[in-house]
């Protein structure tokens, strides 16, 4: 059974169109990557999954595995898309004043334990939890206590994603360009996190404008996104041809 | 000045006070006008004196009824004496007292500061009130326990007139929370009047809650005297009432004098909280620190007036000062205004105001992250103001305040 099926995706922002028919199917277990130019759409189609209020869908469907269901997504809010599984890291990780990391992670596992009707984590036993979870992305204990993301360097809000998705464990993870802004060692640690919470069950889709990335997380499929569409499927030599040519001889 | 004095002064002063309006330019932004029908004259209190409302744990508490202190416990680490008007007071209040009133007048001497402004309502406590509290802080004395004052309102007529004098004597370390309180739609109206003296190396965190009702108002004055290396922690948080009118003065008269004045408002409805602020430099190598906070709904308004004074010879003075809005209605009104007067060259001294609304890109980040969006909105809306109060040092009264933070945003959506 397929995780997400989108169908002729179509989605503007304001009044101009940035999807314009997307049509992507993940099976649990894989790892897609999408590649491609500037301005193509490719966090425009990260948001739109997320729910982001921004943009408007215009035409078409996001399927997705409810309870061996296939639901439209878009027809839940953006809590409530979290609550089945879906993990946007972002790009640019908000910074939330006044709310400390370890509150707002207790928070949304709580949130989502509740929907699953499994028992709510007290504050002792989480921090039993997160502990385990910090070492995945070895990230230091202090950073519980300080607010969202406030006053974090990028390589440590690129790493506080990879550990709200460690402890959220998502179905489905959308890693947007989550190697961007990050030095070689931070891409390893990162990388390496991504790698350690992989399963049979769980898919990952990578956002990236760098194949660098794709030597650390394996991907099974290669899209092409350009001017809103799927351009291109490959497995992952197509990166390394992108690489190595760019998109100009695709997208022509 | 002699206790019988001020006494005196008291006994002088008119039953029937003319009231400022929106022309004063001290109440440019609110308007008294529903106080027309308030006589002034005391509250009498008509029950017994009953409240359930929470306070730190593990606190001193001295209940004042109608704005009448009540007998303290008699086993506290600090000395807490009732002054009846009509009897004389100790004879430690009394010098004491001469001198703090002396150290008023050498302060307030200085010309061009308006300082000489009589204030009504200051005038109508000093008439009004027939016991009065004085707390003094023993030398090197540290008191972990918060001291709490809590204002509680049982007759619907009259004013309450509560008078405190606080000492905080040398190398003390002290936290005193005052409460007002009052769940009712009457009209009530409190005029407190505090004045403190901070003795040199003292440390005090003054915090004050207004948690009344629909119709309780609280028009006070609070007065704040630093010596040398003094440190004061300041809070004012607003949460319920109709009217706040809060006048902090500070007066720095001793160098290397602290100082660290935080207001938090949570205002909804069409309540009206208004801030003003004196920090006054009188001499030189001081610090203040002035941020106060809002969020409102509504029809509310804030209005934080901050002035500060650094006076000629008040040089390596430091001041800064920030007052920042959260707006959550267009109907709701925020009036900020910093009013510098620096006569020293050699300072330090900064203001700034903001006013945002709630941002769309943090709701849906923690929306992504299956926090629902008025769980999101709550988390944001007490994060904007939280930091005000993860600054308070006694942890007991910390605590507290965080859950009322919380039950103060609930009632802010009610």
């Amino acid at each position: 059974m397929n995780l997400l099926e989108i169908k002729n995706l179509t989605a503007n922002i304001e009044d101009k169109q940035v999807l314009k028919g997307i049509n992507l199917t993940i099976k649990p277990g894989e790892v897609h990557a999408i590649m491609g130019p500037n301005g193509s759409g490719k966090s425009t189609l990260s948001k739109v999954i997320a729910g982001h209020p921004a943009y408007a869908v215009t035409g078409g469907e996001v399927l997705y595995d409810i309870n061996f269901q296939m639901k439209n997504l878009l027809d839940l809010e953006t809590d409530e898309r979290a609550k089945e599984g879906v993990f946007l890291a972002m790009q640019y990780p908000i910074e939330v004043p006044g709310v400390s990391n370890f509150k707002f992670l207790q928070t949304s596992l709580n949130s989502i334990l509740r929907h699953q009707g499994s028992t709510e984590m007290e504050d002792p036993e989480f921090r039993v939890f997160l502990k385990e979870k910090m070492k995945i992305v070895q990230m230091r204990e202090d950073f519980l206590d300080r607010a969202v993301n406030v006053g974090f360097s990028g390589g440590e809000k690129k790493r506080n994603e990879i550990l709200q998705m460690a402890v959220l464990s998502p179905r489905l993870a959308i890693l947007d360009e989550t190697d961007s802004g990050l030095d070689i060692d931070a891409l390893r640690i990162v990388a390496d996190g991504v790698n350690k919470l992989r399963n049979k069950n769980n898919a990952i889709l990578l956002i990236t404008h760098y194949q660098r990335l794709l030597d650390y997380i394996k991907p099974d499929y290669v899209h092409v996104l350009a001017n809103g569409q799927i351009i291109e499927t490959g497995d992952a030599s197509l990166a390394l041809k992108l690489e190595e040519r760019g998109y100009d001889w695709l997208v022509q | 000045m002699s206790w019988q004095t001020y006494l005196n002064h008291a006994a002088n002063v008119t039953t029937t006070p003319v009231l400022p309006t929106r022309r004063d330019e001290e109440w440019k932004y609110v308007s008294l006008q529903f106080l027309g029908h308030t006589d002034f004259v005391k509250a009498i209190a008509t029950a017994p004196a009953t409240s359930s409302s929470s306070i730190p744990s593990g606190a001193h508490e001295i209940v004042f009824v109608d704005g009448v202190p009540q007998v303290p416990a008699t086993d506290l680490p600090f000395a807490a004496e009732l002054i009846d008007r009509s009897k004389a007071p100790s004879a430690v209040f009394q010098s004491w007292f001469e001198a703090f009133a002396a150290l008023k007048q050498k302060t307030f001497a200085a010309k061009g500061f308006g300082f000489e402004q009589i204030d009504v309502f200051e005038d109508q406590n000093a008439r009004l009130w027939d016991k009065a509290l004085f707390l003094q802080i023993p030398d090197g004395e540290v008191i972990a326990q918060p001291i709490v004052l809590r204002f509680i309102s049982t007759s619907s007529e009259g004013v309450r007139a509560p008078r405190i004098w606080i000492s905080a004597s040398k190398r003390s370390k002290a936290s005193i929370v005052e409460v007002y309180e009052g769940a009712t739609v009457l009209n009530r109206l409190t005029l407190p009047v505090i004045e403190a003296e901070l003795a040199d190396s003292a440390n005090l965190a003054l915090t004050r809650v207004d948690r009344g009702g629909e119709g309780f108002s609280r028009i006070g004055r609070s007065r704040v005297f630093l010596r040398g290396n003094a440190n004061l922690e300041s809070l004012v948080f607003a949460m319920g009432s109709k009217l706040v009118r809060d006048n902090s003065d500070l007066h720095l008269v001793g160098e290397n004098a602290t100082a660290r004045l935080h207001g938090l408002s949570v205002a909804g409805g069409d309540q009206v909280i208004d801030h003003h602020t004196t920090v006054d430099h009188v001499v030189g190598h001081c610090q203040t620190q002035q941020l106060y906070k809002s969020v409102l709904s509504g029809q509310s308004r804030v209005v934080f007036n901050g002035r500060v004074i650094i006076r000629h010879d008040s040089q390596k003075a430091n001041s800064d000062q920030l007052n920042q809005s959260l707006l959550l209605s267009g109907t709701a009104e925020v009036d900020s205004k910093p009013q510098l007067e620096i006569w020293a060259d050699d300072v330090k001294a900064t203001h700034g105001a903001t006013v945002g609304q709630m941002n769309e890109d943090e709701i849906f980040y923690l929306a992504s992250r299956a926090i629902p969006r008025p769980e999101a909105e709550s988390m944001i809306r007490q994060g904007f103001t939280r930091d005000l109060l993860m600054q308070v040092t006694n942890d007991s009264v910390r605590e507290w305040l965080l859950t009322l933070q919380t039950e103060a945003d609930q009632r802010l959506l009610s």
